[in-house]
């Protein structure tokens, strides 16, 4: 079974991306801030990353460059969840380590496909 | 008495009389600060003192038997201009009295050198001239006081206080001024200790509030500066209008009002977009998981009600975003994201999205362009005026089809090229002439008897036509009433930014 993290902190949008991997079969492991996503990043080793960008505490910027900067780092996909105005900064988003972006406001009707793009 | 006599028949005590006499008088002549020469009564000179000397900058010897040159009139004191070889010219007041020389009549010429009291003299009067003009051409109103009363005043004054010169000569200090200042306090009282501090501790430097002759207030900056003349004393007043300067300050300060007021929208839209888009974003995201069935199987009636809260949901949330956009091209706060992409692709992208909405009202779209188009510019901003054209075509079109052409301004085949053109044909209802001026216009919906009116905001048009201006580009639309619409969107190739 493949395993999700999630670093969000907004509770309706953890619990609609972790409702629909959960339904389509994945395991999902949830963190509400940055520094305990960096933590399961590394201890939990997962399939793929779902990282929002404004958390409490460290960002996910911040959050990101971490897991890429620890020797753990299995090259996980790390997906940054952000809003359009982010889009703009898709080259500092990159910059900072992410493998992608899934646009916010997360649309049921395409997050799926999306999400399996990045799931080698 | 023995006396001894000389050959002219003097006896020696005379003779040393004349000649003690002689050496006093040669020495007045030796050392006088005048200039003396004796000339004949032709004028021609036969002798001149070391001070002629020094006035001509002449010897003795270039003199003697030479034509002085001047009228010599006996008794009479006229002044002369010189010129002299190697010095600046001279001045002089030169006095001739008829006298006798060697036994003939002869004249004897003092010239007093006035060369540099006439420099001081013309030093003064450059100096009152300038003063004067300075006094009279001066923008700023300068008076003089004397007396509890005005006594001279410049042409900046009668500007300033918009009267004549009688109207102010002879006049109280404060006939100039409101019964009392801005801060309350009574001008002639203020006034009269401003003078005497003027008169007493030095110059005095302050605002004042004074009134035009007709009673209209002004703001001023005063200067009080005593000037003695002739042993009188008296206070020069220098009032300068400082209204315009006042107003460009209360002007600069409205200005900060409205860059305040500005700075709050945009804090305004930027919360906005976020506080409504959200709880938005929820109604539309969970709606859409519900119908995917995901947590049970809906029946029928189900879906096409929560279908109704996620198009309501969707309709609310582009009404959200257009007031958002159209306040941000209000307030000048467009942000664009320039980048190359291929715009090709991104109307295929469009085209794919407006599939469902196609197939359910039974239409077709047809897409005429090249496989491939890399343009340069905000790939967002693009996609959303392309969407609301396309949307509106499936919008007011019930049956036929949509053409979508993309063209570059050269012919097939060829790449580069400046501008590309975007149009989006229908087989639609179509605008009457008439109403073709409303099209682009902010919240203005065209209404045609006889036809629901269709779901919309009203801003489509208006932000499509605006942001493709700021893009460099513009909207154009053609139509034929009831037989379909033609809008095109024209767009630099590559984003330039507009010089301001």
């Amino acid at each position: 079974m493949k395993k999700i993290l999630i670093v969000e902190d907004n509770e309706k949008n953890m619990y609609m991306m972790n409702f629909m991997l959960t339904k389509k079969g994945y395991q999902v492991i949830k963190a509400e801030t940055g520094e305990l996503g960096v933590e399961l990043a590394l201890k939990e080793m997962p399939d793929l990353v779902l990282m929002d960008i404004q958390l409490p505490g460290i960002d996910g910027m911040e959050a990101t460059k971490r897991i890429r900067a620890s020797k753990a780092d299995g090259k996980i996909p790390i997906v940054a969840i952000t809003s359009y105005a982010m889009t703009g900064d898709k080259e500092r988003v990159m910059a900072a380590g992410f493998t992608g972006y899934i646009e916010k406001p997360i649309n049921p009707d395409t997050f799926m496909a999306e999400v399996e793009r990045f799931i080698k | 008495m023995n006396k001894s006599t000389n050959n002219a028949g003097w006896d020696n005590t005379d003779l040393q009389a004349l000649k003690e006499s002689e050496a006093r008088f040669r020495s007045i002549v030796l050392w006088s600060p005048d200039a003396i020469i004796v000339s004949d009564a032709k004028g021609k000179i036969e002798y001149i003192n070391p001070a002629a000397e020094k006035f001509f900058n002449r010897k003795m010897e270039s003199f003697t038997g030479k034509d002085f040159g001047l009228s010599l009139i006996d008794g009479e004191t006229t002044e002369i201009d010189i010129f002299r070889p190697g010095k600046d010219p001279g001045v002089g007041d030169m006095h001739v009295v008829e006298t006798e020389w060697l036994n003939k009549k002869a004249h004897l010429i003092i010239i007093r050198d006035i060369t540099e009291r006439k420099l001081i003299q013309e030093a003064l009067r450059e100096n009152a001239m300038k003063y004067r003009a300075l006094f009279e051409t001066a923008n700023d109103a300068i008076l003089l006081f004397a007396d509890g009363k005005w006594d001279d005043c410049n042409e900046g004054a009668l500007k300033v206080f918009g009267c004549t010169r009688e109207q102010i000569i002879g006049q109280d200090p404060t006939r100039f001024s409101p019964p009392t200042q801005p801060d309350g306090r009574a001008s002639n009282e203020e006034a009269f200790k401003l003078i005497n501090l003027a008169y007493t501790t030095g110059p005095q430097f302050f605002e004042w509030t004074h009134c035009r002759a007709d009673g209209t207030p002004f703001a001023a900056e005063v200067s009080l500066n005593r000037l003695d003349l002739k042993g009188k004393p008296y206070i020069q007043a220098i009032v300068r209008d400082i209204s315009d300067r006042k107003q460009a300050a209360e002007k600069e300060l409205e200005l900060a009002k409205a860059r305040e007021i500005d700075r709050l929208k945009s804090l305004f839209i930027a919360s906005m977009s976020h506080e409504l888009r959200t709880p938005l974003n929820s109604i539309i995201g969970f709606s859409g998981i519900v119908l995917q069935g995901l947590a049970g199987e809906l029946n029928d009636e189900q879906k096409k009600q929560i279908g109704m809260i996620k198009s309501s949901g969707a309709h609310l949330l582009a009404l959200v975003n257009d007031v958002i956009d159209v306040t941000k091209i209000e307030a000048e706060k467009i942000q664009l994201t320039i980048e190359e992409f291929d715009l090709a692709r991104l109307v295929r992208e469009i085209r794919d999205s407006f599939a469902p909405a196609l197939k359910e009202k039974g239409l077709t779209l047809k897409l005429d362009q090249p496989d491939k188009l890399a343009m340069k510019s905000d790939e967002r901003r693009v996609k959303q005026i392309i969407m609301n054209l396309v949307s509106n075509a499936v919008k007011f079109t019930d049956k036929g089809s949509i053409g979508i052409r993309v063209a570059g301004d050269l012919p097939a085949g060829r790449h580069g090229g400046e501008r590309i053109s975007i149009a989006v044909k229908d087989t639609g209802m179509g605008i009457k002439a008439e109403d073709m001026g409303k099209l682009f216009k902010q919240f203005s919906r065209i209404i045609v008897p006889g036809q629901a009116l269709r779901e919309g905001t009203g801003l489509g048009l208006f932000l499509s036509q605006k942001l493709a201006g700021i893009l460099g580009g513009k909207t154009d639309a053609a139509s034929k009433f009831e037989q379909g619409s033609e809008f095109t969107l024209t767009l630099p190739i590559e984003y330039k930014e507009a010089k301001t």
